[in-house]
């Protein structure tokens, strides 16, 4: 499976900002549709770009499926399961918007299986139901590529969950894409999969010249970086949500850090012209190169 | 080999769950037993942990071996469980608020000072990056004397009437100042210090225990003065940094939110230059052995453990949870009264 050396992240479209609220509601009002989520993705596009990342929201779904159609293979996706929020409420049905309705219609629908694990301390029946759920909602966009979300991958590891994140690989390549991990803690990951026996052939992890969100620290991220050389690393936070200027971040996550690949959480057209040229700038050939990741 | 702090949590809710995580996450801590009233609460995380799992804390206190508490329940238990485990001799955290009862507060610093038991309560915004920066840069002096504090606390979680279900829940969470109030109001204490009168107007808009709207006007004892402005029936508020501060002292303003922290000052000092600044959260060091969901909570529990490790009182303690109850049941009553009020504070000890 094909992964771009450059990829265009999702947060701006689902509101996600370290800038402040007035960003987060001014994402709200501009992502509210799908055509302003597509227009993002198709500049991107026009400049090269070949790899999306998604939630499973419906807008970002939609605009993924509109991009398949004129991309066709040439496009990667990589999708971020679970939307913790938006897989309660798909869970709990229509009507839960609210979070604690959700909440409890969630409970209330895995009862039986929360009972059980209560009873056993075995979660994957009821995680197994939400999976099945979450990997049918993104289905339409042919995902290539399939990530844990950060906070169920560093609570699943830090707990030595390994029959979850068994789980979650054994379902994604049961679906032809290939399982990665997202997480905001690279040390304690990569030491708990080592101790688990488990490997995961893609990770994504912050990577920035600010250390934004690099725990626990800067030099363990680089050192684990350097060392496991089996494993494909994907920089996120690159541009230290927001306070580092594209060149610097990009520059950083490759050179410095040596990253195989980078996504960049895009907010606007005119963003993605400045954050793009950037990239190309600096990777110069290797903008549009890709890696040829194999499942473990 | 490092020393750990062995520890116990009772309550296995989200909170719970959450600070369970994190303990296990980092390496000051050794995770002995979780406790919850619910049984299959109780098995199914200490299963998922790895630990051993009672229903009650006298049962795990007696069986089990662990130096602090956490109690992570609803804050209604807070007063029986911290007391009791206090007189035990454990050293406890407790989420906030304390008591919600300035009485029962008191009581429990005073038998957790009795025993010299370490406590600490639950306000983590105060190890947030932005917040705890404001605090070193406030302390340097670089805004001169600080003579001004304003709060600012919107939420939009209470936006239509009451039905039972809800009045439960809000009654459970201590209303709005469960739900995000008190984090602002232990803020406002540390950049103020202690309330030496004050005048409020509340109202209530949809709920039916306490306000929903609060508005109020504080003189400190230390001279600051400062107004708050908070509540969670506003629309449209979604977002948890409609939380800030606003600071002015005789050199500087700057204002604090979860992102980031505006500053004008009339010269340069401390670093800082003169005229605009601006740092965002992302700016600011901030490294944690173990990060999980929100920035703050990993830095809030490596300091307790690190104090009881090291024999010294955290901070906020419970006397800092007593003046937030306290502030509250003024807050309450000057509105309801439509009066100034001196609250009768308390000395620590």
């Amino acid at each position: 499976m094909k992964l771009p050396k450059i990829m265009l992240g999702s947060n701006p479209f689902h509101a996600v900002s370290y800038r402040g609220s007035d960003e987060r509601k001014e994402f709200r009002r501009r992502f509210a549709d799908v055509d302003s989520v597509y227009r993002v993705m198709e500049r991107s596009a026009d400049l090269g770009v070949r790899g999306f990342h998604s939630y499973a929201k419906d807008t970002e779904i939609k605009a993924i499926v509109r991009l398949r159609e004129r991309l066709g293979d040439s496009m990667t996706v990589v999708s971020i399961l679970p939307d913790i929020y938006g897989a309660m409420s798909r869970q709990a049905g229509e009507g839960a918007q609210d979070k604690n309705l959700a909440k409890i219609k969630l409970l209330l629908k895995n009862m039986p299986s929360l009972i059980s694990a209560g009873v056993t301390g075995n979660l994957v029946p009821m995680i197994d139901s939400i999976l099945k759920t979450e990997l049918n909602v993104i289905k339409v966009t042919s995902p290539n590529f399939i990530f844990l979300h950060g906070t169920l991958t560093d609570m699943a590891c830090v707990t030595d969950q390994r029959s979850l994140l068994q789980l979650f690989k054994d379902k994604v390549l049961e679906r032809g894409a290939v399982p990665g991990l997202t997480t905001h803690n690279l040390g304690m990951v990569c030491a708990k999969l080592k101790a688990m026996g488990l490997r995961f052939p893609v990770i994504e992890a912050p990577f920035n010249p600010r250390g934004f969100m690099m725990q626990p620290s800067v030099e363990k991220c680089l050192e684990l970086r350097r060392e496991l050389t089996d494993v494909c690393f994907i920089g996120k936070k690159v541009l230290a949500g927001g306070s580092v200027p594209p060149r610097e971040g990009i520059a950083y996550a490759y050179r410095t850090a040596g990253v195989h690949c980078t996504v960049l959480g895009i907010g606007s057209v005119s963003e993605a012209d400045e954050t793009f040229s950037a990239g190309k700038e600096i990777l110069g050939d290797e903008y549009t190169a890709q890696y040829d990741i194999e499942p473990f | 080999m490092q020393k750990k702090l062995r520890v116990a949590i009772v309550g296995m809710g989200e909170m719970g769950m959450v600070r369970a995580v994190i303990a296990k996450g980092l390496s000051q801590y050794e995770l002995v037993s979780v406790i919850d009233s619910r049984g299959t609460f109780a098995r199914l995380a200490g299963k998922q942990l790895g630990v051993s799992h009672y229903k009650s804390y006298a049962k795990a206190a007696s069986s089990e071996e662990f130096d602090a508490l956490i109690i992570s329940t609803p804050y209604a238990s807070h007063y029986e469980l911290g007391t009791e485990a206090v007189r035990q001799g454990k050293h406890v955290f407790c989420e906030k608020p304390l008591a919600g009862d300035s009485r029962k507060a008191m009581e429990m610093h005073r038998a957790a000072v009795k025993k010299g038991a370490l406590t600490q309560v639950g306000y983590n915004w105060r190890f947030h990056p932005t917040f705890k920066k404001a605090k070193e840069l406030v302390e340097a002096g670089v805004m001169g004397e600080l003579k001004y504090a304003g709060l600012k606390v919107y939420k939009s979680e209470v936006t239509r009437p009451e039905e039972k279900a809800d009045r439960k829940n809000r009654e459970e969470r201590f209303g709005f100042y469960g739900a995000l109030g008190v984090h602002g109001l232990d803020l406002w204490l540390w950049f103020g210090g202690r309330p030496a009168s004050m005048s409020a107007q509340t109202t209530r808009v949809f709920s039916s225990a306490l306000s929903d709207l609060i508005s109020a006007v504080c003189r400190f004892e230390n001279g600051v003065h400062g107004l708050a402005d908070l509540g969670w029936s506003h629309h449209g508020f979604v977002d948890k940094d409609e939380l800030a501060l606003f600071l002015t002292g005789t050199s500087g303003t700057m204002t604090v939110n979860a992102d980031r922290i505006e500053m004008y000052l009339e010269k340069e000092c401390g670093g800082m230059p003169c005229g605009d600044s601006l740092i965002y959260a992302s700016e600011i060091p901030y490294h944690t052995e173990f990060w999980f969901t929100h920035r703050g909570l990993s830095h809030e529990m490596e300091a307790f453990a690190s104090s009881v490790l090291d024999g010294k009182k955290p901070s906020p303690s419970w006397y800092d949870g007593y003046l937030v109850d306290r502030l509250v049941e003024a807050l309450e009553e000057s509105g309801r009264n439509n009066s100034v009020i001196s609250p009768v504070i308390e000395e620590s000890e």
